[in-house]
Protein backbone atom coordinates (compact mmCIF):
# COMPACT_ATOMS: atom_id res chain seq x y z
CA UNK A 1 0.00 0.00 0.00
CA UNK A 2 1.28 3.59 -0.71
CA UNK A 3 2.06 6.14 1.74
CA UNK A 4 -0.38 8.33 -0.22
CA UNK A 5 -3.31 5.78 -0.31
CA UNK A 6 -2.59 5.20 3.61
CA UNK A 7 -2.98 8.83 4.44
CA UNK A 8 -6.33 8.68 2.73
CA UNK A 9 -7.56 5.84 4.61
CA UNK A 10 -6.73 6.96 7.70
CA UNK A 11 -8.69 8.81 10.15
CA UNK A 12 -8.39 12.68 10.69
CA UNK A 13 -7.23 11.88 14.64
CA UNK A 14 -4.33 9.55 13.41
CA UNK A 15 -3.18 11.78 10.73
CA UNK A 16 -3.17 14.89 13.17
CA UNK A 17 -0.98 12.37 15.66
CA UNK A 18 1.23 11.18 12.90
CA UNK A 19 1.91 14.97 11.89
CA UNK A 20 2.96 15.59 15.53
CA UNK A 21 5.41 12.89 15.69
CA UNK A 22 6.89 13.35 12.53
CA UNK A 23 7.55 16.91 13.41
CA UNK A 24 9.58 15.66 16.87
CA UNK A 25 11.36 13.41 14.13
CA UNK A 26 12.37 16.12 11.97
CA UNK A 27 13.36 18.24 14.64
CA UNK A 28 15.62 15.54 15.78
CA UNK A 29 16.66 14.78 12.41
CA UNK A 30 17.85 18.49 12.40
CA UNK A 31 19.75 18.85 16.02
CA UNK A 32 21.41 15.60 15.05
CA UNK A 33 22.61 17.00 11.57
CA UNK A 34 23.37 20.53 13.73
CA UNK A 35 25.11 18.18 16.09
CA UNK A 36 27.44 16.67 13.72
CA UNK A 37 28.12 19.96 12.09
CA UNK A 38 29.75 21.52 14.86
CA UNK A 39 31.31 18.43 16.27
CA UNK A 40 33.31 18.46 12.23
CA UNK A 41 33.60 22.38 13.25
CA UNK A 42 35.59 21.81 15.98
CA UNK A 43 37.91 19.20 14.44
CA UNK A 44 38.67 21.72 11.84
CA UNK A 45 40.84 23.22 15.05
CA UNK A 46 42.98 19.91 15.69
CA UNK A 47 45.76 21.20 14.55
CA UNK A 48 46.29 23.34 17.61
CA UNK A 49 43.94 20.81 20.05
CA UNK A 50 46.64 17.97 19.31
CA UNK A 51 49.70 20.32 19.99
CA UNK A 52 47.99 20.92 23.19
CA UNK A 53 46.36 17.83 24.41
CA UNK A 54 48.74 17.56 27.09
CA UNK A 55 48.63 18.53 31.41
CA UNK A 56 49.50 22.16 31.86
CA UNK A 57 51.53 22.89 35.18
CA UNK A 58 50.05 26.09 35.81
CA UNK A 59 46.52 24.96 35.65
CA UNK A 60 46.88 21.59 37.74
CA UNK A 61 48.20 24.37 40.44
CA UNK A 62 45.59 26.42 39.72
CA UNK A 63 43.26 23.64 40.36
CA UNK A 64 44.92 22.55 43.43
CA UNK A 65 44.73 26.16 44.48
CA UNK A 66 40.61 25.74 44.47
CA UNK A 67 40.71 22.21 45.96
CA UNK A 68 42.44 24.46 49.20
CA UNK A 69 40.30 27.60 48.95
CA UNK A 70 37.43 24.80 48.84
CA UNK A 71 38.91 22.65 51.87
CA UNK A 72 39.69 26.17 53.85
CA UNK A 73 36.12 27.36 53.27
CA UNK A 74 34.35 23.99 54.72
CA UNK A 75 36.97 24.25 57.64
CA UNK A 76 36.03 28.06 58.82
CA UNK A 77 32.02 27.03 58.57
CA UNK B 1 57.42 45.23 -14.48
CA UNK B 2 55.04 43.89 -16.72
CA UNK B 3 51.82 42.01 -15.72
CA UNK B 4 53.37 39.28 -17.10
CA UNK B 5 57.05 39.18 -15.68
CA UNK B 6 54.58 40.12 -12.20
CA UNK B 7 52.89 36.82 -12.74
CA UNK B 8 56.06 34.03 -13.59
CA UNK B 9 57.74 35.89 -10.37
CA UNK B 10 54.62 35.15 -8.20
CA UNK B 11 54.47 31.30 -9.97
CA UNK B 12 58.30 31.74 -9.09
CA UNK B 13 57.94 32.03 -5.31
CA UNK B 14 54.86 29.84 -4.69
CA UNK B 15 57.18 27.12 -6.68
CA UNK B 16 59.86 27.99 -3.64
CA UNK B 17 57.49 27.93 -1.15
CA UNK B 18 56.18 24.33 -2.05
CA UNK B 19 59.90 23.48 -2.74
CA UNK B 20 60.47 24.52 1.02
CA UNK B 21 58.16 23.17 2.40
CA UNK B 22 58.46 19.60 0.31
CA UNK B 23 62.25 19.81 1.55
CA UNK B 24 60.86 20.49 5.38
CA UNK B 25 58.68 17.47 5.29
CA UNK B 26 61.15 15.17 3.88
CA UNK B 27 63.66 15.99 6.60
CA UNK B 28 60.95 15.58 9.39
CA UNK B 29 60.23 12.07 7.90
CA UNK B 30 63.85 11.30 7.63
CA UNK B 31 64.45 12.33 11.25
CA UNK B 32 61.37 9.89 12.45
CA UNK B 33 63.06 7.10 10.71
CA UNK B 34 66.57 7.70 12.46
CA UNK B 35 64.16 8.19 15.94
CA UNK B 36 62.75 5.02 15.18
CA UNK B 37 65.95 3.77 14.84
CA UNK B 38 67.32 4.91 17.88
CA UNK B 39 64.36 3.75 19.59
CA UNK B 40 65.12 -0.02 18.68
CA UNK B 41 68.90 0.36 19.37
CA UNK B 42 67.96 1.51 22.87
CA UNK B 43 65.53 -1.32 23.13
CA UNK B 44 67.95 -3.63 22.63
CA UNK B 45 70.91 -1.80 24.47
CA UNK B 46 68.70 -1.98 27.89
CA UNK B 47 67.86 -5.78 26.95
CA UNK B 48 72.04 -6.19 26.86
CA UNK B 49 72.73 -3.89 29.85
CA UNK B 50 69.89 -5.70 31.68
CA UNK B 51 71.12 -8.97 30.59
CA UNK B 52 74.90 -7.84 31.93
CA UNK B 53 73.91 -6.14 35.83
CA UNK B 54 71.62 -8.80 36.30
CA UNK B 55 74.31 -11.88 35.09
CA UNK B 56 71.51 -14.07 34.10
CA UNK B 57 69.78 -13.12 37.95
CA UNK B 58 66.99 -10.82 36.97
CA UNK B 59 64.32 -13.37 38.80
CA UNK B 60 66.09 -13.39 41.72
CA UNK B 61 66.40 -9.60 41.41
CA UNK B 62 62.82 -9.02 40.72
CA UNK B 63 61.75 -11.49 43.30
CA UNK B 64 59.68 -8.50 44.83
CA UNK B 65 57.72 -8.24 41.70
CA UNK B 66 56.51 -12.09 41.98
CA UNK B 67 53.60 -10.50 43.90
CA UNK B 68 51.48 -10.08 40.67
CA UNK B 69 49.88 -6.72 42.79
CA UNK B 70 53.24 -5.28 43.31
CA UNK B 71 54.63 -5.50 39.73
CA UNK B 72 51.01 -4.15 38.37
CA UNK B 73 51.75 -1.06 41.01
CA UNK B 74 55.00 -0.61 39.78
CA UNK B 75 53.54 -0.23 36.16
CA UNK B 76 51.07 2.15 37.36
CA UNK B 77 53.59 4.42 39.09
CA UNK B 78 56.27 4.55 36.58
CA UNK B 79 53.52 5.31 34.04
CA UNK B 80 52.09 8.10 35.80
CA UNK B 81 55.66 9.30 36.75
CA UNK B 82 57.01 9.08 33.20
CA UNK B 83 53.24 9.77 31.60
CA UNK B 84 54.25 7.74 28.61
CA UNK B 85 52.60 4.03 28.36
CA UNK B 86 54.72 3.29 25.17
CA UNK B 87 57.96 4.01 26.85
CA UNK B 88 57.05 2.13 29.80
CA UNK B 89 56.39 -1.12 28.03
CA UNK B 90 59.11 -0.34 25.52
CA UNK B 91 61.35 -0.79 29.01
CA UNK B 92 59.80 -3.57 30.16
CA UNK B 93 59.84 -5.41 26.30
CA UNK B 94 63.79 -4.74 27.10
CA UNK B 95 63.94 -5.59 30.42
CA UNK B 96 62.08 -9.25 29.15
CA UNK B 97 64.47 -9.84 26.26
CA UNK B 98 66.99 -9.06 28.91
CA UNK B 99 65.73 -12.06 31.25
CA UNK B 100 63.01 -10.80 33.41
CA UNK B 101 60.34 -13.59 33.58
CA UNK B 102 56.83 -13.08 31.25
CA UNK B 103 54.62 -13.80 34.04
CA UNK B 104 56.23 -10.68 36.67
CA UNK B 105 56.21 -8.16 33.40
CA UNK B 106 52.47 -9.18 32.60
CA UNK B 107 51.27 -7.18 35.09
CA UNK B 108 53.44 -4.62 34.89
CA UNK B 109 52.47 -4.22 31.45
CA UNK B 110 48.68 -3.81 32.61
CA UNK B 111 49.34 -1.43 35.39
CA UNK B 112 51.13 1.33 32.68
CA UNK B 113 47.65 0.85 31.10
CA UNK B 114 46.32 2.25 34.77
CA UNK B 115 49.16 4.67 34.55
CA UNK B 116 48.74 6.21 31.24
CA UNK B 117 45.10 7.64 32.04
CA UNK B 118 46.23 10.19 34.48
CA UNK B 119 47.25 12.42 31.28
CA UNK B 120 43.95 13.04 30.34
CA UNK B 121 42.79 13.05 33.81
CA UNK B 122 45.08 16.20 34.55
CA UNK B 123 44.16 17.44 31.36
CA UNK B 124 40.40 17.90 32.50
CA UNK B 125 41.84 19.58 35.61
CA UNK B 126 42.58 22.79 33.27
CA UNK B 127 38.70 23.37 33.19
CA UNK B 128 37.96 23.61 36.54
CA UNK B 129 36.53 27.05 36.47
CA UNK B 130 33.17 26.51 34.42
CA UNK B 131 31.42 23.89 36.86
CA UNK B 132 29.65 22.28 33.58
CA UNK B 133 32.51 21.78 31.60
CA UNK B 134 34.17 20.15 34.16
CA UNK B 135 31.76 17.69 34.78
CA UNK B 136 31.83 16.91 31.31
CA UNK B 137 35.39 17.26 30.37
CA UNK B 138 36.17 14.81 34.19
CA UNK B 139 34.10 12.40 33.33
CA UNK B 140 35.37 11.98 29.52
CA UNK B 141 38.88 11.54 30.79
CA UNK B 142 38.08 9.43 34.25
CA UNK B 143 36.04 6.60 31.26
CA UNK B 144 39.08 5.91 30.49
CA UNK B 145 39.83 5.09 34.27
CA UNK B 146 37.26 3.11 34.80
CA UNK B 147 37.43 1.05 31.32
CA UNK B 148 41.05 0.54 32.12
CA UNK B 149 40.62 -0.43 35.95
CA UNK B 150 37.67 -2.83 35.24
CA UNK B 151 39.86 -3.96 32.11
CA UNK B 152 42.75 -4.83 35.19
CA UNK B 153 39.96 -6.71 37.82
CA UNK B 154 38.64 -9.11 35.73
CA UNK B 155 42.00 -10.38 33.60
CA UNK B 156 44.56 -9.60 36.49
CA UNK B 157 42.59 -12.41 38.34
CA UNK B 158 42.18 -14.77 35.04
CA UNK B 159 45.97 -14.80 34.55
CA UNK B 160 47.07 -15.26 37.81
CA UNK B 161 44.49 -18.26 37.92
CA UNK B 162 45.11 -19.55 34.38
CA UNK B 163 47.88 -17.19 32.56
CA UNK B 164 45.49 -16.97 29.39
CA UNK B 165 46.96 -13.99 27.79
CA UNK B 166 50.91 -15.56 28.67
CA UNK B 167 49.69 -18.75 26.96
CA UNK B 168 47.97 -17.01 23.92
CA UNK B 169 50.96 -14.68 23.33
CA UNK B 170 53.60 -17.63 23.31
CA UNK B 171 51.38 -19.63 20.80
CA UNK B 172 51.65 -16.06 18.49
CA UNK B 173 54.91 -15.70 18.96
CA UNK B 174 56.01 -19.37 18.40
CA UNK B 175 53.51 -18.66 15.35
CA UNK B 176 55.30 -16.09 14.16
CA UNK B 177 58.95 -17.31 14.68
CA UNK B 178 58.35 -20.65 13.94
CA UNK B 179 60.81 -23.80 15.28
CA UNK B 180 63.59 -22.05 14.48
CA UNK B 181 66.83 -22.41 16.73
CA UNK B 182 66.13 -18.71 18.63
CA UNK B 183 69.89 -19.35 20.21
CA UNK B 184 71.62 -18.13 16.85
CA UNK B 185 70.38 -14.57 15.64
CA UNK B 186 68.07 -16.22 12.30
CA UNK B 187 67.56 -13.34 9.58
CA UNK B 188 66.88 -11.14 12.11
CA UNK B 189 67.47 -8.00 10.04
CA UNK B 190 66.12 -5.40 12.48
CA UNK B 191 68.58 -6.71 14.98
CA UNK B 192 71.35 -7.07 12.20
CA UNK B 193 70.39 -3.66 11.34
CA UNK B 194 71.05 -2.50 15.09
CA UNK B 195 74.08 -4.60 16.10
CA UNK B 196 76.29 -1.65 14.70
CA UNK B 197 74.91 0.82 17.55
CA UNK B 198 74.25 -1.76 20.34
CA UNK B 199 77.78 -3.61 20.11
CA UNK B 200 79.74 0.47 20.24
CA UNK B 201 77.57 1.20 23.04
CA UNK B 202 78.69 -2.68 24.73
CA UNK B 203 81.81 -1.74 24.04
CA UNK B 204 82.39 1.41 25.96
CA UNK B 205 80.40 -0.11 28.71
CA UNK B 206 82.79 -3.19 28.84
CA UNK B 207 85.73 -0.72 30.33
CA UNK B 208 83.70 -0.20 33.27
CA UNK B 209 82.97 -3.05 35.98
CA UNK B 210 80.44 -5.08 34.53
CA UNK B 211 77.62 -4.50 37.05
CA UNK B 212 77.84 -0.92 36.62
CA UNK B 213 78.76 -0.74 32.72
CA UNK B 214 75.17 -2.73 32.55
CA UNK B 215 73.38 -0.46 34.79
CA UNK B 216 75.16 2.49 32.65
CA UNK B 217 73.35 0.73 29.70
CA UNK B 218 70.03 0.58 31.17
CA UNK B 219 70.26 4.15 31.60
CA UNK B 220 71.79 5.23 28.37
CA UNK B 221 68.60 3.28 27.07
CA UNK B 222 65.85 5.05 29.02
CA UNK B 223 66.98 8.01 28.44
CA UNK B 224 67.44 7.55 24.68
CA UNK B 225 63.83 5.76 24.73
CA UNK B 226 62.25 8.76 26.77
CA UNK B 227 64.11 11.03 24.12
CA UNK B 228 62.78 9.12 20.94
CA UNK B 229 59.30 8.69 21.74
CA UNK B 230 58.98 12.22 22.99
CA UNK B 231 60.20 13.45 19.86
CA UNK B 232 58.39 11.08 17.50
CA UNK B 233 55.20 11.83 19.32
CA UNK B 234 56.45 15.58 18.23
CA UNK B 235 56.98 14.71 14.49
CA UNK B 236 53.77 13.08 13.71
CA UNK B 237 51.81 15.14 15.94
CA UNK B 238 52.36 17.66 13.19
CA UNK B 239 52.89 15.04 9.92
CA UNK B 240 50.05 13.57 10.97
CA UNK B 241 47.68 16.08 12.17
CA UNK B 242 45.85 15.93 8.66
CA UNK B 243 45.39 12.19 8.70
CA UNK B 244 43.74 12.03 12.12
CA UNK B 245 41.35 14.91 11.65
CA UNK B 246 40.40 13.29 8.45
CA UNK B 247 39.39 9.71 9.99
CA UNK B 248 37.99 11.45 13.41
CA UNK B 249 36.01 13.52 10.81
CA UNK B 250 34.54 9.87 9.24
CA UNK B 251 33.73 8.48 12.19
CA UNK B 252 30.97 11.07 13.26
CA UNK B 253 28.19 9.53 13.54
CA UNK B 254 29.34 6.48 12.37
CA UNK B 255 28.52 4.24 15.89
CA UNK B 256 31.19 2.33 18.42
CA UNK B 257 32.58 0.00 15.97
CA UNK B 258 34.09 2.98 13.98
CA UNK B 259 34.74 4.78 17.27
CA UNK B 260 36.99 2.27 17.97
CA UNK B 261 38.90 2.13 14.95
CA UNK B 262 39.44 5.29 14.66
CA UNK B 263 40.34 5.54 18.45
CA UNK B 264 42.98 3.03 17.99
CA UNK B 265 43.87 5.00 14.30
CA UNK B 266 44.73 8.41 15.53
CA UNK B 267 46.67 6.60 18.00
CA UNK B 268 48.60 4.44 16.19
CA UNK B 269 49.59 8.00 13.89
CA UNK B 270 50.42 10.33 17.08
CA UNK B 271 52.11 7.31 18.56
CA UNK B 272 50.77 8.40 22.09
CA UNK B 273 47.48 7.12 23.61
CA UNK B 274 47.40 9.55 26.15
CA UNK B 275 47.17 12.21 23.14
CA UNK B 276 44.76 10.93 21.45
CA UNK B 277 42.52 10.59 24.41
CA UNK B 278 43.26 14.26 25.88
CA UNK B 279 42.47 15.83 22.77
CA UNK B 280 39.22 14.57 23.43
CA UNK B 281 39.09 15.96 26.79
CA UNK B 282 38.62 19.56 25.45
CA UNK B 283 36.16 18.69 22.72
CA UNK B 284 33.76 16.70 25.59
CA UNK B 285 34.23 20.04 27.73
CA UNK B 286 32.74 22.30 25.51
CA UNK B 287 29.79 19.65 24.71
CA UNK B 288 30.51 19.34 21.27
CA UNK B 289 30.93 15.26 21.90
CA UNK B 290 29.00 13.58 24.49
CA UNK B 291 30.39 10.62 26.62
CA UNK B 292 29.33 7.81 24.71
CA UNK B 293 30.75 9.03 21.71
CA UNK B 294 34.21 9.53 23.09
CA UNK B 295 33.74 5.70 25.29
CA UNK B 296 34.68 3.93 22.05
CA UNK B 297 37.58 6.12 20.76
CA UNK B 298 39.21 5.87 24.29
CA UNK B 299 38.92 1.86 23.98
CA UNK B 300 40.53 2.28 20.75
CA UNK B 301 43.71 4.04 21.67
CA UNK B 302 44.30 1.69 24.45
CA UNK B 303 45.12 -0.70 21.33
CA UNK B 304 46.59 1.75 19.08
CA UNK B 305 49.51 2.13 21.44
CA UNK B 306 50.72 -1.30 21.82
CA UNK B 307 51.84 -0.73 18.53
CA UNK B 308 54.82 0.69 19.89
CA UNK B 309 55.71 -2.73 22.27
CA UNK B 310 55.43 -4.84 19.14
CA UNK B 311 57.90 -2.63 17.16
CA UNK B 312 60.37 -2.39 20.34
CA UNK B 313 60.34 -6.11 20.49
CA UNK B 314 61.49 -6.41 16.64
CA UNK B 315 64.76 -4.59 17.63
CA UNK B 316 65.85 -8.38 20.14
CA UNK B 317 67.59 -10.78 18.55
CA UNK B 318 68.79 -14.05 19.71
CA UNK B 319 67.24 -16.67 22.83
CA UNK B 320 65.06 -14.16 24.47
CA UNK B 321 63.73 -12.45 20.79
CA UNK B 322 60.27 -14.60 21.36
CA UNK B 323 59.96 -13.45 24.69
CA UNK B 324 60.06 -9.90 24.24
CA UNK B 325 57.53 -10.62 21.23
CA UNK B 326 55.47 -12.69 23.71
CA UNK B 327 54.99 -9.91 26.31
CA UNK B 328 54.52 -7.01 23.92
CA UNK B 329 51.42 -9.36 22.71
CA UNK B 330 50.40 -9.79 26.14
CA UNK B 331 50.37 -6.09 26.15
CA UNK B 332 47.48 -6.54 22.27
CA UNK B 333 45.78 -9.06 23.82
CA UNK B 334 45.11 -7.77 27.01
CA UNK B 335 43.39 -4.58 25.36
CA UNK B 336 42.11 -6.48 22.87
CA UNK B 337 40.30 -8.83 25.47
CA UNK B 338 39.32 -6.51 27.41
CA UNK B 339 37.17 -5.12 24.51
CA UNK B 340 35.46 -7.47 23.55
CA UNK B 341 34.81 -8.63 27.26
CA UNK B 342 33.65 -5.56 28.73
CA UNK B 343 32.29 -4.68 25.17
CA UNK B 344 30.15 -7.52 24.57
CA UNK B 345 28.22 -7.60 28.37
CA UNK B 346 25.62 -4.62 28.17
CA UNK B 347 25.98 -4.09 32.03
CA UNK B 348 29.77 -4.29 31.71
CA UNK B 349 29.84 -2.18 28.68
CA UNK B 350 27.83 0.80 30.70
CA UNK B 351 30.03 0.52 34.06
CA UNK B 352 32.84 2.58 32.94
CA UNK B 353 29.93 5.14 31.46
CA UNK B 354 27.84 5.12 34.70
CA UNK B 355 30.70 5.59 36.76
CA UNK B 356 32.78 8.63 35.10
CA UNK B 357 28.98 10.05 34.70
CA UNK B 358 28.48 9.94 38.26
CA UNK B 359 32.26 10.80 39.42
CA UNK B 360 31.88 14.05 37.16
CA UNK B 361 29.04 15.30 38.84
CA UNK B 362 30.53 14.18 42.47
CA UNK B 363 33.89 16.19 40.96
CA UNK B 364 32.13 19.38 39.73
CA UNK B 365 30.40 20.16 42.96
CA UNK B 366 33.23 19.27 44.97
CA UNK B 367 36.99 19.53 43.62
CA UNK B 368 38.11 18.20 46.82
CA UNK B 369 36.47 14.47 45.68
CA UNK B 370 38.39 15.15 42.17
CA UNK B 371 41.99 15.35 43.88
CA UNK B 372 40.95 12.69 46.09
CA UNK B 373 40.55 10.44 43.18
CA UNK B 374 43.92 11.60 41.45
CA UNK B 375 46.20 11.13 44.07
CA UNK B 376 44.49 8.50 45.11
CA UNK B 377 44.32 6.04 42.02
CA UNK B 378 47.51 7.02 41.09
CA UNK B 379 49.14 7.65 43.60
CA UNK B 380 47.71 6.61 47.42
CA UNK B 381 46.19 3.30 46.08
CA UNK B 382 49.60 1.62 44.30
CA UNK B 383 51.60 3.25 47.28
CA UNK B 384 49.56 1.66 50.17
CA UNK B 385 49.10 -1.68 48.19
CA UNK B 386 53.08 -1.70 47.78
CA UNK B 387 53.68 -0.90 51.77
CA UNK B 388 51.22 -3.67 52.84
CA UNK B 389 52.97 -6.04 50.40
CA UNK B 390 56.23 -5.12 51.89
CA UNK B 391 54.88 -5.31 55.51
CA UNK B 392 53.39 -8.71 55.00
CA UNK B 393 56.05 -10.03 53.38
Amino acid sequence: MSIEHRIETMSTAELRAMLNESADLIEEIRAELASREAQARELESMDILIHEARPKLQEIRGFFALVLDELRERRSR
Amino acid sequence: MTEATKGMADQATDHDDENIQQGGRSRRWLTLVLLIYCLICAVSVIGDGFSTATGDHAEQLFTFATNPFVGLMVGIIATSLIQSSSTVTSIIVAMVAGGLPVSIAVPMVMGANIGTTMTNTLVSLGHVRNKDEFRRAFAAATVHDFFNFLAVVILLPLEILFSPLERLAELAAVVFYGDADLSIDNANLIGLATDPVTDSVERLASTLPTVLGGIVMIALGIAAIFLAIRYIGKLLKGLMVGRARRIMNNAIGRGPITGVTSGALVTLLVQSSSTTTSLMVPLAGSGTFTLKQIYPFTIGSNIGTTFTALLAATAISGANAILALEIALVHLFFNLFAMLIIGSLPFLRQLPVKGAQRLGQLAAERKTLAAAWVLGAFIALPATLIAITAVTG
